[in-house]
């Protein structure tokens, strides 16, 4: 079929390639323009399959287009729309091609339907990535940058291993379900687990996203996690492992988000925990589990979206993002203060809210099959996120004690970004039937029960109540300026005793083999071959001597050898006994070499 | 475009204070404890009841 439209993936990334062509108000309209014709674009497109061409003996097909790519597609194009306009102060070539092709590689890999195209958009992902965060050219976000881009590398590789050894299983590169129980398929999920930062995976997260440029970190919210969603539900939908996987990734970063003093890496850990409540739906497989995970990857783009640019203007305009520093700026920054209330709003799940009408929907899946652990540590979760991304972000940016810093309100373009998303966040969660239209599998849900408004209410309050005596009483932890080592301590700090036992182990087998073969082996050699014939008889003399235990005057006639040696006064039959010997020796060396 | 922007620093700087803590109200330890209780207890009883 013939359509008159280019590959999803390809005007980003071609425009992105053309930005440094462009100066001033042309590349702002550029950037801003890119995201608009690709999503008309996008609109031109048909479902099924298109771009199919022959790749060695199988095919790669660039854009596979249906609900479960189409929605991400949607998402993606807005944000990354909403991040051009975040974005639009920023003239610094580097972030500006890196943003825009790191949309369009993500693109590329939700449209992709075979592995091939997956796996090339996804290194794409991760070295536009890199850029975003080495942009910000401090010594901590080269080594953030570097650290994410060996992580990223390594799961890319794992990723790569699984699809060869798949194709070269199945005879199908296509990129459909493939589920756990061979080699290959545990090397993919481990791959996207990876990008997914399932915990121990997680670091590079939490490592390198507070570390990005302020725009750079809105950009990195979005896409890399939410491509390794689409990812497992593609191809593991219904994968019981990830139920577990999920429940973890929901539960673990509330206690390092509690004690985390950047309040974008709190934002980070609580963007594990969104994850966990996707990767949890995706787990448990139904049709309601699975539109839950991704209604709920929609959203948190939204809203994780909007925490983080009222968290970068707040950063823009201070020069600060830890939670000690700030304070008491709802009186210089009103409007931003409001766009971080609608965010944390969002996450929290509050009624009307977008975060209602999608975490529910997985909460309701886990209840439904009686999956109660998974439901009460969902529960957890909840009130988790609540207490360090719906209180703690905007308390200590806005509210708390008063630094006594008075800046301006954020610039009119972060604004306007700012207030659009949180105008979707509302609308959504006020009419979330125009979402749910969108989501692959058509059910019938209704979020505004009874029991679902009272439950989430009531958790809510007691979230709020929890966190307000917990301040009073003095327990609530201290915001204290430091790193929190988590898992990266693999890295960091096991990785550094590992070098550490490892040069003590290869330097002292050098050593060893330096002392014994280069010096005194050698030296031995040398001795022996100052007069080999001679050391020869010498030494046959010795042993035959030892051996035969005949008593007599042999150190003079070992004297006798030595002397007869250096002055080659051999009788002729020794002499021609000797040389024979000396002979054969050199033959069966050179034979046996 | 200012200094800090331009070199994408954004001025963060690693001075400012060590530690933010939390002082206690007067009163309201007790307070906490109570509710503490009163919540471990709660949870046992719809547990109990649900389970």
């Amino acid at each position: 079929m013939m359509i008159n439209a280019l590959p999803p993936a390809l005007i980003m990334i071609l425009g992105g390639l053309l930005v440094p062509l462009f100066k001033g108000r042309a590349r702002q309209a550029l950037l801003l323009l890119l995201p608009v014709i690709s999503f008309i674009n996008l609109l031109q497109i048909p479902v099924g399959s298109h771009w199919i061409l022959p790749f060695l003996s199988d095919q790669i097909v660039l854009g596979r287009v249906d609900k479960l790519s189409l929605i991400f597609g949607y998402i993606f194009h807005l944000i990354a729309f909403l991040s051009a306009i975040y974005a639009l102060h920023v003239d610094d070539t580097v972030q500006n091609v890196a943003g825009t092709v790191y949309a369009g590689a993500a693109l590329g890999a939700i449209f992709a339907g075979d592995m091939f195209t997956l796996f090339v958009f996804w290194e794409l992902l991760t070295i536009s990535a890199t850029f975003l965060i080495l942009a910000r050219r401090t010594e901590r976000a080269l080594g953030a940058g570097f650290r994410y881009f060996m992580v990223h590398v390594a799961g890319g590789l794992c990723l790569l291993a699984g699809i060869i050894m798949h194709v070269s299983q199945t005879g199908s590169a296509a990129f459909d379900l493939i589920g756990l129980g061979t080699i290959a398929s545990w090397l993919i999920f481990i791959g996207i687990g990876v990008n997914c930062a399932w915990p121990v995976l997680h670091p590079w997260l939490t490592d390198a996203y507070p570390e990005a440029t302020i725009t750079g970190t809105v950009f990195l919210s979005a896409f890399t996690t939410k491509t390794a969603i689409y990812a497992l539900a593609r191809a593991f939908p219904g994968t019981e492992e990830l139920i577990f996987i999920g429940a973890t990734m929901a539960a673990f970063p509330i206690f390092y988000a509690v004690i985390e003093n950047d309040l974008r890496r709190v934002l980070a850990y609580s963007l594990i925990n969104q994850v966990g409540f996707m990767v949890v739906g995706i787990g448990i497989g139904t049709a309601l589990s699975i539109n839950g995970a991704i209604a709920h990857a929609f959203n948190d783009i939204l809203f994780k979206g909007l925490l983080f640019m009222t968290m970068g203007a707040v950063m823009y305009r201070t020069g600060k993002i830890n939670a000690t520093d700030l304070g008491g700026l709802y009186k210089s920054m009103p409007w931003t203060c409001a766009f971080c209330i609608v965010g944390a709003a969002s996450i929290s799940a509050f009624p009307l809210f977008s975060g209602f009408v999608s975490k529910s929907m997985v909460m309701e899946a886990a209840a439904l099959g009686e999956m109660r652990w998974v439901w009460f540590i969902l529960l957890f979760a909840s009130a988790g996120v609540f207490h360090h991304a719906g209180i703690k972000i905007p308390f200590f940016a806005f509210f708390s004690h008063d630094s006594g810093i008075r800046c301006k309100e954020a610039p009119p373009h972060m604004l306007l970004a700012m207030g659009i998303s949180a105008a979707l966040c509302i609308l959504i969660g006020c009419f979330p039937q125009y979402l749910y239209s969108l989501l692959p599998y058509t059910i019938d849900y209704q979020p505004y029960t009874t029991s679902h408004v009272l439950a989430q209410t009531q958790l809510l309050f007691f979230s709020a109540l929890a966190f307000t005596l917990l301040l009073l009483a003095g327990i609530y932890p201290a915001e204290i300026r430091s790193i929190n080592v988590d898992a990266d301590w693999i890295y960091r700090k096991g990785c550094r005793q590992i070098y550490r036992f490892s040069r003590w182990a290869f330097d002292g087998i050098n050593e060893w083999a330096n002392r014994t073969f280069a010096q005194q082996f050698t030296s031995l050699l040398a001795q022996f071959f100052e007069d080999p014939g001679a050391n020869l008889q010498k030494h046959g003399y010795r042993l035959l001597v030892e051996t035969s235990g005949i008593e007599g005057q042999h150190e003079q006639t070992i004297r006798k050898i030595s002397i007869r040696s250096r002055t080659a006064s051999y009788p002729v039959g020794i002499g021609v006994l000797l040389a024979v010997l000396i002979l054969a020796l050199t033959s069966m060396l050179l034979f046996l070499m | 475009m200012k200094a800090d922007e331009q070199n994408n620093t954004h001025g963060q700087s690693e001075d400012g204070p060590m530690v933010l803590s939390h002082d206690a109200v007067k009163g309201y330890r007790p307070i906490f404890y109570i509710c503490i209780t009163i919540g471990i207890f709660y949870l046992a009883f719809v547990f109990w009841r649900t389970w």
